[in-house]
């Protein structure tokens, strides 16, 4: 929810962003086509917002948030951060850039290291970034610990002493030590049940508040998105085919994959049962080895046109943020 | 509506001399055709309770007392061979993850045509046909291409549809779904709800839907049970269950999922975590996390209380 004072100022402009893994194949390995994973993806994040990518598998998403923090290198674009285009940065600059963009992974079991104990995954950003003398660095473990809801008793556990929500808090925890700026939450609370969801959702927002963080926040769920975000972007198949404010996707969703989207998420209410407008899409996700021609979306939207096979839509405003991709908006 | 399936003061457990409880007093009935819902967090018993209904508890773990009864035959005293004339034939389940349940070195035909073989006397010819026209009925694209195919040349929606059509090839009179759509996105979600939907209505067949989403049981159940730390603790039809919970844990978990198209400023929070089976707490199993607990909840164990005719609740403070 927005209740942080989101700034105008922008933290990161993502450029036409391309991440395009290359597909080997025969005797001596040569390159026979290429898997468009993110393919011309642009879009800001403004400091002290939560910015979502949502999509099904294999749209991207994970893929954006990764070529940003270059864990993946991408094949073309520009990723500027705080006034730095991250692309262009040399091992030792990105290391410094590094510090403030911080990720949270789905799978906390296997983002910890189980050989670790949580002193030592805690220490060990601090140990690498910043001089410190081992007493400070130890009172800095356990002000982190205090920030996620866990103890100083918890200091000399392992990993896999913890449930899953807890072994998040660390994650989290990890992903505060150098005061970052953007951290990058992929699936954070996907792995988790609602009742322990609810709990790690509402301490990224009390963290956000409190430390005046920005998120990038992608996920699957569209009912959590919908609580954390302020601005959402819709991916499918390694494009942004809508974009605007939180009230806007959800509310007035233009194109006709976010109003699928909407309507294929089962609602905990059974008076709304059948009483729904309901979308349900044929077919699956194409493989973005071959995407279709034009609209990457029109074998299966409902609403094609002759025009959606032959050239992929142009971005069109509906309000100063919200931007859709889709031929019905043409005219 | 007739009782097809009975479980009676089930109780399973870890181990044999140091037991250890994972599933205590379970007690429901499936009638025929309806979709019953069980639901709960992960460590709950909701899967463990339909193992014990397949018989295929894993060999640690045992029913220690309890009946369970299809169409008035126990099943818990069945052989393994007994219960493989039932299983596949009377009940079929179908899980969350497709591509571990289906032989990555057999066709998708190979694997119909084993149910087939197992339990009917049907020809060569009649397997394939058979095989085709289950395929069709779960809306499954180009069927007869689609049987020389290998599960890894499938997409995730379309291998689940392959479990179905596997669990729907003897016409069982019970489907039990675990988790059956958790893996899956959520336009393919919605296309595998529809279609477990459609069938029970066509085969007028019992379905029980183990899920942690209550967004699956509002929208394709009847009735459902709430389960905490092996125990039922509520259950009761979907509409009266949503309309108004009665035990605090239900309303918990209700208020803690974000619900789309209803923001809220903050979510609800269950305090702490599903108890440990080694060391559940004395009294309410849900007494350390819950808002209402009071002396007597922390003491003493509430029964699982009938309420009125449909409706039983476990709580000392049920909220009316």
């Amino acid at each position: 929810m927005a209740q942080t004072l989101v700034e105008q100022e922008d933290l990161l402009v993502v450029k036409d962003l391309k991440t395009h893994y290359p597909i080997r194949n025969g005797l001596l390995g040569g390159q026979t086509g290429s898997i468009k994973a993110v393919d011309g993806v642009s879009f800001t994040v403004k400091k002290g917002e939560t910015f979502s990518i949502v999509g099904e598998s294999g749209c991207g998403k994970s893929t954006v948030g990764m070529s940003i923090l270059r864990l993946t290198e991408p094949t073309s674009g520009e990723v500027i951060f705080n006034d730095k285009n991250v692309l262009e940065k040399n091992k030792h600059e990105l290391k410094a850039i590094r510090r403030d963009m911080q990720v949270i992974f789905q799978d906390t079991y296997s983002s910890l290291n189980p050989k670790h104990t949580i002193k030592k995954i805690l220490s060990e950003p601090l140990v690498i970034n910043r001089k410190m003398t081992k007493e400070k660095r130890e009172e800095r473990v356990i002000e982190l610990l205090r920030l996620v809801g866990l103890g100083p008793h918890h200091l000399n556990r392992f990993p896999h002493e913890f449930s899953g929500g807890q072994r998040q808090r660390i994650g989290i925890a990890r992903a505060l030590a150098l005061n970052p700026k953007l951290i990058i939450c992929d699936e954070p609370v996907s792995a988790l049940d609602v009742s322990i969801q609810s709990q790690i959702l509402n301490l990224l927002e009390d963290l956000q508040q409190k430390l005046k963080l920005t998120y990038i926040f992608i996920s699957h769920d569209l009912s959590v998105v919908e609580h954390i975000s302020d601005r959402v972007a819709v991916m499918y198949l390694g494009k942004i085919v809508e974009m605007g404010k939180r009230e806007e996707i959800f509310n007035h969703p233009q194109h006709p994959y976010t109003k699928a989207l909407l309507s294929s998420v089962p609602i905990a209410d059974p008076k709304l049962k059948n009483k729904r407008e309901r979308i349900i899409l044929k077919g699956d996700v194409p493989s973005p080895k071959n995407p279709p021609k034009g609209c990457h979306f029109h074998a299966r939207c409902p609403f094609k046109m002759e025009k959606c096979e032959e050239a992929y839509p142009s971005y069109v405003h509906v309000s100063s943020e919200h931007r859709v991709a889709c031929h019905l908006l043409d005219s | 509506m007739t009782t097809l399936l009975e479980v009676k003061n089930l109780n399973a457990g870890l181990g044999e001399g140091d037991y250890r409880s994972l599933l205590d007093q379970i007690n429901f009935t499936v009638k025929k055709g309806e979709a019953i819902a069980v639901v709960g967090e992960s460590g709950c018993g909701k899967s463990m309770t339909a193992l014990s209904i397949m018989g295929l508890l894993p060999r640690n773990i045992k029913i220690k007392s309890g009946e369970i009864k299809l169409e008035g035959v126990e099943l818990t005293s069945k052989s393994q061979k007994e219960m493989n004339e039932i299983r596949g034939k009377e009940i079929a389940m179908i899980f969350q993850e497709p591509l571990t349940s289906l032989n990555p070195s057999f066709t998708i035909g190979n694997q119909i045509a084993e149910v087939l073989k197992y339990h009917t006397d049907y020809t060569a010819e009649q397997i394939k046909e058979k095989s085709i026209e289950v395929l069709k009925q779960v809306n499954m694209p180009d069927p007869e291409e689609k049987l020389k195919a290998y599960p890894h040349e499938l997409s995730g929606g379309m291998r689940q549809r392959v479990m179905i059509a596997m669990a729907l090839a003897c016409h069982p009179k019970i489907l039990i779904a675990d988790e059956p759509t958790t893996a899956l996105d959520v336009t393919i979600q919605a296309q595998i709800l529809e279609l477990i939907t459609e069938l029970q209505n066509k085969f007028n067949m019992s379905i029980i839907m183990i899920t942690h989403d209550l967004g699956v049981v509002a929208e394709t159940c009847q009735r459902a049970i709430v389960m905490y730390a092996g125990q039922i603790v509520e259950e009761s039809s979907v509409e009266e269950l949503f309309e108004k919970p009665l035990h605090p844990y239900t309303r918990g978990l209700m208020l803690s999922a974000p619900r789309l198209g209803n923001p809220k400023e903050k979510l609800h929070v269950i305090e702490g975590t599903v108890p440990d089976p080694d060391d559940m707490p004395k009294g309410c199993r849900f007494s350390p996390r819950c808002e209402f607990a009071t002396e007597k909840c922390f003491a003493e164990e509430p029964p699982l209380e009938q309420v009125d005719k449909s409706r039983r609740v476990r709580c000392w403070h049920k909220l009316l």
